[in-house]
């Protein structure tokens, strides 16, 4: 199933062109390495697919629906969720709250007043936080967490749900009248393992193969190892255009990604 | 042994009035012993040994600002205060009680002279209060003293007049006063084109409607009135419209801005051309504000001058510059109307035989009649003076008498 | 990978210092009119009813990170509507004149903050306080021209009103009468920064972009909290106008937004309490500093530079000494259990 589809999009930041008409097709259930150059236009790309800035050409469909100028927290809604390449999580508050105020993005000002979905959240944040390993940590600041720590805080914010075996009852289900965050549809994962060791590493990358079966993933990353180890199919940019893509065998044996490379030092 | 007892009361007093920062006039003041630390400099007259210490002094509040904007003319209002509060207890107080005076400064902030109002009647105990100069600040205070705290209140200030509370008596002039002897005046020696100009609130406009009764009474054209936010800078297009349409009097109510106003008239040759300036509440105490040289021969019209040539006026100058030497605050026309105020209460309370309670002050202050005061003598008609009004003329650095109107009639509150 | 059928958390850490702190304040203030003269308790209940619009700025800027100075107009606004109606509509039932203060602080709150909040560019911190802080200047100009509501004079209250039975005239029943109400805005606000709509200002005030990425339209809780805050500003300028008898335009200008910006700073942002305490310990300052000889003439100056000194060394102002940061921040999540468990569960 198409979850998004990217065509023609273009970026030009004053003389700078960041982004040159790229197409990207991003299926179900499958986990996008988006790479390239410094200065390619990785990020700008994440950040014109969530709504952080709006691309000057071209169109992006979001499950069939045009997105290229809508709000970003309307394509939260709609089941987008991101981690930024800064980490960016909410400093003065516990690892518990973080978690809490993601989870709460589609209850109403009325509801949250009245903190209805307090409760009902308790379990499924317990759950989250051990799966990211997080449970020891809940209560502390997350400016006296690690750097891997925040990383692993601010995935877990984004992929809510997406580990969860939780069914929801259907009381919860009537309950979740708008379209629900709970279980986002595409997840854009800007260097999610920037600063981890070798073994948060695997974790992350085991975690991630668990919520692609939920999902789609588009990650953009540096550490070619990772890329290849957990992606289905891999995008190189250079220049702001698409120079390849393919599985991860065929962009490793490809001519021009070599050249892009080693030309790059 | 009288004579000993105040004799060493007058030096103790004059001490604890210059001497407010000295430790032993601290220690000397009752007050002073009870916590309150050095309210004011020279705020505080010792109660004489020779009081009658059964019925205690009277009170004297002075609600003034002694610090921001206004300052200026709240020193001079205190100053005056002291001055005759002295002259008051050195001859035996009222009634052989003395007088004391407590300030509370309310730094020109509208809501702390609320607060200053009720401590000067709640903390301080005062009989009566005095003071406030803008009308905002008055209607601000007044329900607070005339109502609530029930006092007698004393309001110093030329305003627009229409003050009718109960307990509140206006002690200088209104536009009923002035209106007519500024603008015959003008009138009678030759001013035939008049603009109206003036500050954009209740003062200005109320003392120009007045001007402007007049005027059409005689059929005099105005060419035009215009009024101007309190905080405007630059008068070049109205200084350029008066000179465009031949204005020959300028009456002025502009307070806002109004150094540069007359700073800017002056520079583009009104003056030289003939034109004229008349604004009833100059006098010499507003050369601070507005150089002599920036308003020759303005045309005023007020109760009193500085250098009126006067023995009383030239009594009280003396004694405020015997006690106030190196003071640059004037005994202009606000302080001028605080000692008036303090001699009708005085005369109030020898009225009604020392009782201070505020009915019976304000049942007795109406038809009082001071044989002479700062500018001559006055009558209380209802809540506001007859007085002396006198048209006088800027020169240099005073103020000559043009003309004197003998015991005007206020018409307010009829 | 997540086998465990066990989780120990950490304990929440116990809330010491706030509470207490809280009910210290609130104690100390019930007592007050016990010992003290009328004219302290009089001053003290005008303090009560700053404190009232000093929490109305710490909602908006302490809590959600919106830097108003616009406080002050809807202050001197719910005077104005309480005067009007008493002056011009014989209106003199407290209770319809405080529902006339909170409606138009409620209307006006939506009016402006819609202006300012829900355009099509999510607007700076530094729009909104120069928006604001015209808001209070226009406002003071507006009602400076305005002759029908007294222009530059302003307007004096003479009606005595009567609220739960008693006259609402500055003594110690008016001080209890302003206490009361005080409570039960203190225990609102509280309701809504512990709240679940708490935590998102919270988010608001750390991280608005975030917020946006994660699914919030972050400019609802704003225009909420603002409303909210000018209700409170608008009401507590009403009591303050019947109160003091007497309303201005000098009310509504940026003098007293200025002034509930320095009570929270002083007192504590972020706190509810700190603006309680920045309040009664500024206006105690402004009372008694002109009482000394030696600064009498520039107490102002004197009083500046306090409020500089102590900002600079602590930021956190005075509730900062007492309360930590943790303790400040708060905690939001569900505390049914001090131990948090989770059933044990296999995933797939």
């Amino acid at each position: 199933m198409r979850i998004i589809e990217v065509q023609g999009v273009c970026k030009q930041f004053g003389t700078l062109c960041a982004l040159n008409g790229v197409n990207l097709k991003i299926d179900h259930n499958k986990i996008y390495g988006l790479i390239g150059p410094n200065g390619s236009g990785k990020t700008t790309l994440m950040k014109a697919i969530s709504g952080a800035h709006f691309p000057d050409k071209g169109t992006i469909c979001f499950l069939g629906q045009d997105i290229t100028c809508m709000n970003p927290h309307l394509r939260s809604q709609l089941g987008l969720s991101i981690k930024f390449q800064i980490t960016s999580v909410f400093p003065e508050l516990c690892v518990y709250d973080n978690l809490l105020i993601a989870k709460q993005a589609g209850e109403s000002s009325w509801k949250l007043l009245w903190s209805r979905s307090k409760k009902a959240l308790h379990e499924e944040i317990l759950e989250i936080m051990e799966c990211f390993h997080l449970q020891d940590r809940a209560y502390d600041r997350v400016s006296d967490l690690s750097h891997g720590e925040q990383q692993w805080l601010e995935i877990s914010m984004a992929t809510h749900d997406l580990l969860s075996n939780r069914e929801l009852s259907q009381e919860q289900q009537a309950e979740n009248s708008t379209p629900s965050p709970l279980k986002p549809r595409l997840l854009l994962l800007d260097e999610p393992t920037a600063g981890m060791s070798k073994e948060e590493r695997k974790i992350t990358g085991e975690l991630l193969l668990k919520a692609k079966q939920n999902c789609a993933i588009l990650i953009v990353e540096h550490d070619l190892d990772f890329i290849k180890d957990i992606c289905d199919h891999i995008i190189v940019l250079s220049n702001g255009e698409v120079l390849d893509e393919g599985t991860p065998e065929e962009i490793e044996s490809s001519n021009q990604v070599i050249e892009v490379y080693t030309s790059r030092v | 042994m009288e004579k000993e007892a105040k004799s060493k009361y007058a030096n103790s007093v004059k001490e604890g009035i210059k001497g407010i920062s000295r430790r032993r006039f601290l220690c000397n003041s009752v007050l002073a012993a009870a916590g309150w630390v050095a309210t004011t400099a020279g705020g505080w007259v010792l109660r004489p040994e020779w009081a009658n210490a059964a019925t205690g002094p009277i009170k004297i509040g002075a609600l003034l600002p002694i610090s921001g904007s206004s300052a200026s003319m709240g020193i001079g209002c205190w100053q005056m205060m002291q001055v005759w509060a002295k002259k008051v207890n050195d001859n035996g107080g009222v009634l052989g009680r003395p007088v004391e005076l407590y300030i509370e400064d309310y730094g020109s902030e509208i809501p702390k002279a609320v607060q200053a109002a009720r401590r000067l009647a709640q903390q301080r105990g005062v009989h009566m209060i005095t003071g406030t100069f803008w009308s905002s600040t008055r209607i601000a205070v007044k329900k607070q003293i005339t109502v609530r705290d029930k006092l007698p209140f004393f309001y110093p200030a030329e305003y627009e007049g229409g003050e009718c509370t109960r307990n509140l008596f206006c002690t200088s002039n209104v536009p009923n006063h002035v209106a007519n002897p500024l603008v015959s005046h003008l009138l009678k020696t030759g001013s035939k084109r008049f603009a109206l100009l003036g500050s954009d609130y209740t003062f200005p406009r109320n003392f120009n409607k007045a001007y402007r009764k007049i005027l059409e009474e005689k059929n005099i054209d105005i060419v035009f009135e215009e009024y101007y936010p309190m905080d405007q800078t630059s008068f070049a297009s109205l200084i350029a419209k008066i000179n465009n349409e031949k204005i020959d009097c300028v009456l002025s109510n502009v307070v806002g801005g109004w150094l540069s106003f007359y700073k800017s008239l002056f520079e583009s040759g009104y003056y030289e051309n003939g034109g004229r300036v008349g604004c009833h509440f100059m006098d010499e105490s507003m050369y601070t504000f507005v150089p002599s040289k920036y308003i020759p021969g303005l045309i005023s019209c007020m109760e009193s001058y500085l250098h009126l040539d006067r023995p009383y006026n030239k009594m009280v100058k003396k004694a405020y510059y015997d006690m106030f030497p190196d003071t640059k605050a004037e005994p202009g026309y606000a302080p001028g109307s605080t000692w008036r105020g303090l001699q009708f209460y005085e005369q109030a309370i020898i009225k009604t035989n020392g009782d201070l309670r505020t009915e019976a002050i304000t049942e007795a202050l109406p038809g009082i009649k001071l044989k002479d005061s700062i500018g001559g003598p006055a009558e209380m008609v209802g809540n506001h003076c007859k007085f002396n009004i006198y048209v006088a003329r800027n020169v240099g650095k005073t103020y000559e008498i043009l003309d004197q109107y003998d015991m005007v009639d206020p018409r307010e509150c009829v | 990978m997540c086998l465990k059928n066990k989780i120990n958390m950490n304990k929440i850490p116990k809330y010491r210092a706030l509470p207490v702190f809280e009910g210290a304040v609130f104690a100390l203030l019930l007592f007050v009119p016990l010992i003290a003269d009328k004219f302290v308790i009089s001053s003290l209940t005008v303090f009560l009813l700053l404190s009232m619009l000093a929490i109305s700025f710490e909602l908006c800027w302490g809590y959600t990170g919106i830097l108003t100075f616009g406080q002050g107009f809807f202050f001197g606004i719910g005077g104005y509507v309480v005067a009007i109606l008493m002056n011009k509509a014989q209106v003199i039932n407290f209770y319809v004149l405080s529902a006339g203060a909170i409606g138009i602080g409620i209307l006006l709150g939506l009016f402006f903050g819609a202006f300012l909040f829900l355009g099509k560019r999510v607007p700076t911190i530094i729009f909104i306080a120069i928006g604001t802080m015209t808001l209070s200047y226009l406002g003071e100009r507006f009602f400076t021209g305005w002759a029908w509501v007294g222009a530059a004079n302003g307007q004096t209250l003479w009606e005595v009103v009567e609220v739960f039975g008693v006259e609402f005239i500055p003594g110690v029943k008016a001080f209890y009468v302003v206490m009361f109400f005080l409570t039960i805005i203190y225990l609102l606000c509280r309701f809504v920064v512990r709240s679940q709509l708490g935590l998102v200002c919270s988010g608001l005030r750390q991280s608005e972009e975030r917020l946006k990425f994660l699914g919030y339209q972050i400019q609802v809780p704003k225009l909420i909290i603002f409303t909210f805050a000018a209700a409170i500003a608008s009401f507590a300028g009403g009591v303050f106008s019947l109160h003091e008898g007497f309303v201005g335009p000098t009310s509504l200008g940026f003098t007293f937004s200025a002034y509930a910006a320095l009570y929270c700073l002083f007192g504590g942002s972020g706190t509810l309490i700190g603006a309680i305490i920045g309040t009664i310990a500024i206006e105690m300052a402004r009372l008694y500093l002109s009482d000394i000889n030696m600064i009498k003439h520039y107490w102002q100056i004197v009083l500046g530079a306090i409020l500089i000194v102590v900002i600079l060394f602590r930021p956190h102002g005075i509730v900062g000494l007492f309360v930590g940061t943790r303790e400040r921040i708060g905690y939001f999540g569900f505390r049914g259990t001090r131990k948090l468990k989770v059933k044990a569960d296999k995933y797939v």
